[in-house]
């Protein structure tokens, strides 16, 4: 299972969420405090910067190696401010059926696309449903597809839902293409007779909004099988937290939220990146949080997925 | 004051027999702190309980960017941290010396040595916790109530079902590892277990309408039914039980429980071990060890379903819709 996190707000030097809090997404890849074991096979950034040269185009980093060591990644994360971004670490389990590859590294954004989508989340024998998922894509989109992540078909599902998907799109629109994916997603399963616990934890953005699910198909139908989602475990429903506040930076207690009067910035993330969770808020289970910033101002909506 | 009559006078442990404050006494170590020591410190995991022999302690809830509030003082004779014996879950409050204070601590690895051995002063000491936990559930039920604005929205009725089946072929070895029956022997499962009909619930089935009591205890094998309170612009999340959780606590407290707006429905297509209140009183009073077993599994999961309860959780808004 990977780890992910995403920000919308005033501009932020990366190097805060990604490397300096205490328990920052980098130090997560070593050793998360909500999950059990995490086996690195890469990690992927996006981030747009709102007074940049062509705001609308994310500066991207894509990397197979392990993140904690990548000097590049570290000397970029203290230049590269950002107003919005989402970074991504992504678990693998031990099996030689496993593709690491630079073309399996979420964040996924297709050339020239607006919006991008991380996961955090596996559907269980994918395989069997992803042809079928042509039909609801596309095969504008189904060609864009080079990896042989579930992610990147579910990104892809997104972009259909999307009036055009490769161009900009508001909050609303992205929180209704990511319900009616995931409904897709639910009628493919169950044509397979899939009935086997899927956590899909989708956060997407487009460099002003963020909408991320927290969500799991057949929640406590654990896998009859020896593998890493075999059988009950600490945090079995993946994991998605949430803070607003006016600012993130250098605080006493370390790198973290500032809540104050203004709500200027938020982040999502798979779980609380400061010391401790103090002043972060978990998504509920089944439910959607969107994220819009409008005049340096953001505001959250926490909705429920009775999908 | 000694160890063993701070003991005596704590409402905690006051009410238990003499031969279970004497082991328990036996488990604690003494600790000091100076005024302004850190005791325990919100969002950190909980490992131990307090017993202040002498001084004050100080409870505080931090909030970032205001002034911590305070929740009052924890003064000699009384405990903190009581919750960390059985639950996984973090401190829900920071708490410091106000002046110099002595007394002891029980550590949670100590208590597990008990609680493993299944022995009687675990089970009487789990069962005092229990029930302060299905005391502070209610209380929370309460709370959330009165911040809760209007009544609920009318919700579009679901189709769902509830029926008995047989149990599942290898229930014994899959029951064995989830959480709720993870200390018992397999001979012990099939003891509480036996008789208890195994129910197949339909996604969306309602096991516990707002306002009604549960009807008995479930434990839930496959699947997930949440306990929600709904208001008229927003829900708050109370439980998700998923394999191995516990359904309907806060019937221990009989017609006193406070039910108002509380609903249990199946989340998703759900097996269920239903088990009728006169034999959970039953296994609860009894004193075999697979009786002991089972109240200790209840009352750490009472624990639970407090924490979870009370986590950080942001609210959804309401909802009218249902798909199932």
């Amino acid at each position: 299972m990977c780890r992910v996190l995403a920000y919308v707000g005033d501009p932020v030097e990366l190097d805060g969420p990604l490397f300096v809090a205490e328990n920052s997404l980098i130090r997560q890849s070593v050793a998360a405090r909500l999950m059990s074991s995490l086996n690195i096979g890469g990690f992927g950034l996006v981030a747009w910067e709102e007074s940049s040269r062509h705001p609308e185009r994310p500066f991207v980093y894509r990397t197979t190696s392990v993140p904690v060591f990548d000097r590049n990644l570290k000397s970029l994360a203290q230049k590269v401010h950002a107003t919005s971004m989402i970074a991504h670490v992504r678990g693998v389990v031990y099996d030689p059926g496993q593709t690491v590859g630079s073309q399996n590294l979420h964040p996924f954004r297709f050339r020239g696309a607006h919006v991008a989508l991380a996961q955090n989340g596996d559907l269980f024998r994918f395989g069997e449903m992803r042809y079928e998922l042509v039909e609801f894509v596309g095969a504008e989109l189904a060609r864009c597809v080079e990896g042989t992540t579930d992610t990147e078909w579910v990104y892809a599902l997104v972009l259909s839902r999307l009036k055009d998907p490769f161009g900009p799109a508001s909050a609303e629109e992205m929180a209704v293409a990511a319900e009616e994916a995931l409904r897709i997603i639910g009628e493919v399963r169950s044509r397979h007779g899939i009935e086997t616990q899927s956590p899909v934890n989708l956060v997407i953005g487009d460099g002003r909004s963020l909408v991320a699910t927290r969500f799991c198909f057949d929640y406590g139908w654990y896998p009859d099988d020896d593998s890493f989602f075999a059988g009950e475990r600490e945090f079995d429903y993946t994991t998605l937290w949430f803070a607003v506040g006016e600012l993130f930076g250098e605080l006493e207690s370390g790198w973290d939220i500032r809540i104050g009067e203004g709500a200027r910035a938020a982040i999502v993330a798979s779980e609380p990146i400061g010391s401790n969770s103090l002043g972060w808020l978990e998504v509920p289970e089944y439910s959607m949080v969107v994220i819009t910033r409008d005049d340096e101002k953001v505001s959250v909506d926490v909705r429920e997925l009775d999908l | 004051m000694s160890r063993l009559s701070s003991l005596a006078d704590s409402k905690l442990f006051g009410v238990l027999a003499t031969f279970v404050q004497v082991d328990v006494a036996r488990l604690m170590s003494d600790v000091s702190f100076a005024a302004g020591d850190l005791v325990f410190r919100q969002g950190d995991r909980g490992d131990r309980l307090i017993l202040v022999g002498r001084g004050e302690l100080e409870a505080v809830r931090e909030v970032p960017g205001a002034h911590p509030v305070c929740l009052g003082s924890i003064v000699a004779g009384e405990i903190v941290g009581e919750l960390s014996l059985l639950g996984d879950g973090v401190r829900t409050a920071t708490v410091r010396a106000s002046i110099p204070t002595t007394g002891w601590a029980l550590p949670r690895a100590a208590f597990d040595v008990l609680r493993y051995d299944a022995t009687p002063t675990a089970s009487a000491v789990m069962h005092a916790i229990g029930n302060q936990a299905v005391q502070r559930l209610d209380r929370l039920y309460r709370r959330c109530a009165a911040e809760m604005k209007g009544a609920p929205a009318a919700r579009d009725s679901a189709a769902s079902s509830i029926g008995e089946v047989s149990p599942e072929r290898g229930e014994l070895g899959y029951l064995a590892g989830i959480l709720f029956f993870r200390d018992f022997t397999p001979e012990q499962i099939a003891q509480v277990t036996e008789g208890l009909p195994r129910l197949a619930v339909s996604r969306g089935a309602l096991l516990t309408p707002a306002g009604e009591p549960p009807s008995a205890l479930w434990v839930v094998v496959r699947g997930a039914v949440e306990t929600k309170m709904r208001g008229a612009e927003a829900t708050r999340s109370l439980r998700l039980a998923g394999p191995g959780r516990v359904v309907g606590h806060i019937g221990l407290l009989g017609p006193e429980a406070f039910v108002a707006g509380v609903e249990s429905r199946a989340r998703e297509r759900s097996v269920l071990i239903e088990i009728p209140w006169p034999r959970v009183r039953e296994l609860v009073a009894d004193e075999t060890p697979p009786s002991r077993r089972f109240a200790g599994a209840l009352w750490t999961d009472v624990v639970r379903a407090l924490q979870h309860g009370e986590r950080p959780l942001s609210r959804t808004r309401a909802t009218t819709r249902v798909h199932v």
